[in-house]
This record gives structure tokens, sequence and C-alpha cells, in this order.
């Protein structure tokens, strides 16, 4: 009998059982359940349609709201207050409201994020959580309603792909560009239905916020999870926050995996995703000067305090550039405040930038900042599929290379500017 | 659990933002979500939908995010199943929970042409072309999955299992 697979640790212990086999369907009592504002609503409708008049779990759903902040029509503020009534109703605790911050953020920063933990979340970035060494996955409306009668949802057990990075990042690139080489490398389904599982120095010397964005990015090469095994970087984030006791959770020396992929991180260099797919990716020195509309930094994939700092510190005592609009959403209420008192929301806009409310953003197409046709964008999200933030055409980078392309107007090598 | 349609054809990689744009989420109630169907691939293309058709994707069919809107958007356009070279794993769930047959065949695109006609049965595991008389492997759905599809979906499923 081989040895297991974080994935299969994890889902093991959720599910009762001594082990488990890629390809076996469980059924797992998870720690958390996350809907988000967008999510909620249609969860809640179907958990009655389900026939649930209460969520079985109320002390373990959490709820944010994320993607309409602030509310821009009377309808949605309808759904908002209904889903805000149905949250007091059923005794969740857990409500994060309006401005709290993206939910992947929020969960991080309020110590849900745990190793050896479950996380089933309506949104399909729940794979973030990976990064502290937590199986997250993204599930529909009716399998959460489903998850939050119940108090369990199946889930197929799924193979794990070992990623190695050795020897770590060179200057001026980031986890971004990291994970878009290794979307570059695995493709978008270069990895439907498995786990990833992240391994070697240039893994472990990243902090956790670059390991989030490294783990958000797992659902974009088509993975239910992608998880970086705890260690010391991990402990420390947790250790005053936590809710949970962490398990710590780690491969065994004989676990099977269905393939690894290597990446050599003094290769890694400034990376692009140019339209319209995440898996179209080029080096940014390669598309210096094509002109830009929109600079956008934020979202569940780059918009921590560090994130943003990074990209402040290139805009400082720089001007954005005549044409293009910079729109800066720090992804939690804390990375909003530390970015103030470290005087760098004063950087971003004295520079020309707009700072917006924590939150989603642009990002999923619907809420400020939409392209218009022939507009073209180039934002620190994860995502770039055709239509996906209105009209135009979207390139996904780092904030470092997001910052150099604000400033000059045109998209711009950030080894190039200072 | 056999559907019988005319074909419509789709790249490899046709993503969630595609089937259902984020504009039509939540805003749109879920009877009118037909109309909006694949609306970020073809504006057109809802309207040449007609009750029972088949979709013959790519592979990846359904990548990105977790809206369980775009499966219904497809199945209220009238879709009567899809047959994809490989799904997403959330739409792949989500497509079984609202009650759309879906189907794996590897290579499948290479041998349909838009307005042929496919037989699919997701229990048996059988598809075939009837205009061109070619049939396909495919695995037939776990049980598990099967029950929740030939219920309907998960809230029939369930609404069935407490009557």
């Amino acid at each position: 009998m081989t040895g297991a697979t974080m994935a299969q640790q994890i889902l093991a212990s959720h599910a009762d059982r001594a082990s488990v086999s890629p390809g076996e369907h469980v059924t797992v009592t998870p720690d958390w359940v996350l809907t988000h504002d967008l999510s909620t609503y249609p969860v809640m409708n179907r958990l009655a349609e389900l026939g649930f008049d209460r969520v079985a779990r109320p002390d373990r759903h959490v709820v944010v709201f994320d993607h309409h902040v602030p509310s821009k029509s009377s309808l949605i503020t309808d759904h908002l207050n209904e889903v805000e009534a149905w949250v007091r109703e059923q005794g969740i605790e857990h409500f994060f409201p309006a401005g709290s911050g993206i939910c992947h953020n929020v969960l991080a920063e309020e110590g849900f994020s745990t190793p050896g933990a479950l996380i089933l979340g309506a949104d399909s970035h729940t794979t973030t959580h990976g990064a502290y060494g937590a199986f997250g996955t993204g599930i529909g409306h009716t399998d959460c309603a489903d998850a939050l009668g119940t108090g369990r949802l199946w889930l197929r057990v799924p193979e794990t792909r070992r990623v190695v990075v050795e020897h770590t990042l060179p200057p001026h690139t980031s986890a971004k560009d990291l994970g878009l080489f290794l979307m570059g490398q695995l493709t978008a389904k270069g990895a439907i239905y498995e786990a990833l599982e992240y391994h070697g120095e240039g893994v472990e010397a990243l902090a956790m916020y670059e390991r989030r964005t490294l783990s958000n990015l797992a659902v974009e090469v088509g993975a239910m999870a992608g998880l970086v095994p705890p260690d010391e970087t991990t402990a420390a984030a947790v250790e005053d926050v936590a809710r949970r006791a962490p398990d710590v959770v780690t491969p065994d020396d004989d676990a099977a995996y269905v393939g690894e992929v290597r990446v050599d991180a003094r290769t890694v260099e400034p990376l692009l995703a140019r339209p319209s797919r995440v898996d179209n990716v080029g080096s940014v020195a390669d598309h210096v000067g094509t002109r830009v509309d929109q600079v956008f930094v934020g979202t569940c994939n780059n918009s921590d305090y560090e994130d943003i700092a990074a990209f402040a510190r290139l805009v400082e005592d720089e001007t954005v550039a005549s044409g293009t609009d910079l729109i800066v959403i720090p992804g939690s209420r804390r990375a909003l405040v530390r970015l103030n008192d470290a005087g760098l929301t004063n950087v971003i806009v004295e520079a020309g930038g707009m700072v917006g409310t924590p939150g989603c953003g642009p990002c999923f197409g619907a809420h400020g900042g939409i392209l218009g046709e022939g507009d073209v964008c180039l934002g620190t999200m994860n995502r770039n599929f055709p239509g996906r933030m209105g009209e135009g055409e979207i390139y996904l980078g780092s904030p470092e290379t997001a910052a150099a392309t604000a400033i000059y107007g045109e998209i711009t090598d950030p080894r190039e500017v200072r | 659990m056999e559907r019988r349609g005319r074909v419509h054809r789709l790249p490899d990689d046709v993503d969630t933002d595609q089937i259902l744009p984020g504009e039509f989420l939540t805003t749109v109630p879920n009877e009118e979500l037909g109309e909006y169907a694949l609306r970020g691939y073809d504006p057109d293309f809802a309207a040449r939908i007609e009750a029972g058709d088949v979709l013959v994707a790519g592979t990846n069919f359904g990548l990105g995010s977790s809206r369980e809107s775009a499966p219904v958007a497809l199945r209220n356009a009238g879709v009567g199943a899809i047959v994809a070279e490989s799904f997403a794993r959330i739409f792949y769930r989500n497509a079984i929970n609202v009650g759309l047959p879906i189907a794996v065949v590897p290579g499948i695109s290479d041998h349909v042409s838009d307005g042929d006609t496919l037989r699919v049965d997701v229990a048996r595991g059988e598809v075939e072309n009837l205009t061109t008389g070619e049939s396909f492997d495919t695995d037939p759905l776990p049980p598990d999955l099967l029950e929740i599809l030939e219920a309907g979906g998960l809230v029939a499923y369930r609404q069935r299992a407490t009557r």
C-alpha cells in the first residue's frame, strides 16, 4: 500500500476514513462552507428548494459580501437585504458585510484557513486556501446548499500532481510570474480534477500572500485544490488567528503522484497572460509598447498589503500616463488600513489612481471599471476570458508589471523602471 | 436516459464567462437565463437552439467560475445533452446537479459536424452519430450521479427522497 498525498489525507480525515484512493467518491464533513454575496442569494433559495429550513451547522458557514460592494442597483440591494435577514434568522455568526474584503482574503486573515482544514466555497477560487495547507475547493450553488443543509458533501478524491520549484525567484518577479509560468507549462486543462502539491525551495521562500497567489491560480489549470505543505511560515501566519487547531498534514514519503512538473525559478521573468486565455503566456519584454487603457490592481490574486505596496513603491513620485485609468482595490479592510497607515494610498491617489472599496471590483465583469469595445486592460487578476470584464481585452500580470505599465500607459517591463 | 438531438459544435476551452457573462448573474431570474446562453461566445447562439439539441464541445468545457447559472442557462435554452472531450470539474458537477446530461468522449470533435444528429445515453455509456453511423466509447456515469441526473437534478432527487 502506497502512502497518501496531502489531498488524500485531508479528505480521508474529513470522511472518517483511514485512507482514501484517487477516483473514489467519498462523503466529507467540511470545516467551513463559504458563500459570498453573489452566491449566497441563489444558495439560500436552493436550500429551501432542497427542503431544508435550516443550515445544519450555522457556526461553520462563513458569509462575505465582496462582489457587489457597494451595491450598484436597487435589485441587487434588495437581494443583499434578503441575504442579511436570512443570515440573522439562521444564526450565522461569521458574517462579513460590505467593505470587509474579498472572501478568500477575509478567510485567511480571520483564521479560517488553517493547515489540514477542509473548506468548500461557492466560488471557484476557494483553491486559495491551499496556501495554508488546507484543502479548499470551489462548488456550485446546489452543491453548496446541499452541503449547508446536510452538513456533508460527496467529493471525488483527486489524483495529485507534484510541482517542484527549484531555486528562488529573481528580483522584480513575484509569485504571479511563477503562477503564470506554471499556467503556460501546464495549460488551462493541464490538471483537470487533480490536486496540485507545491514543493521546493522556490515555494518555501514565498510569504503567505505569495503562496495565496499561487494556490489561487490552481483552479486556472483545472485543479480541484493547490496545496502548499505547512512550514514555519504557515505556523507563524496562523499562530494568533486560527479558529481551529491546525492539523499539520504533509505528504507521505511514498505518496503516489500522477506526474511532476519541475520549474527552475531562476528562469522566471516578468510574464503576461495575453488575451484571451490564461495559458497564452509570454514575456513582458516581448510586448513592451502595447497601449493600455486601464490598469487594475486587486482581486483575490494580488490584493494584499504587500502586493499593493510593491506596486506603490514603483509609482511613487510618478504620474499615471494620460489616457490610462488606474484602479487599485485592496483585498481587505485590513490591507486598506495598513496601506493608509504607510501613506501608500496617498501615493497611489497622488499618482492619479483611484482606490476602491475592498472587494472584487471589476474582475468578474459587473461592477465598476468595465471595459468598452477595443479597450485594453492590464490587470493583476486571474482570468482574461473573452468578455470577462466587458468588451475589451485583458492582459494578466504582476503588481510590478502593472505599476511600470500604468506609468507609461503601455506595457512596460518592471525591470526597466528605476 | 437517452437523448437524441441536432448538433451544435463548440471549440476547446469555452469558459463560464462565455456561457453566461457576469453581468447577467443574479440580475436575471433563472427562468429567463436560457435567453442569455452562450451570449459571450456568440450573441445569436441561444436563438439557434431548439429543444433537445446537443452541444459537442472540445476540451475543458465550462472552465472558470463556479456559477451554476451557466449550465442552467444551457438547460433552459433547450440543450438536451453536452458531449465534450473533457469538462472542467465544477461545471461537470453543476451540470449533473441541474439535470443536464453530459458525456466525455475524447476526440469526438473530429467526428461530428454541425447539424448531425447525435444519440447520447449516459446510463449505458453510449454516444452515436446517427448521421454517420459512427459510435464512440464513453464511460457510463457513476451510479450515484446517474441517480441524481435521472431524477432531473439534485433538487428533484432530494424532493423525491423525502416524499
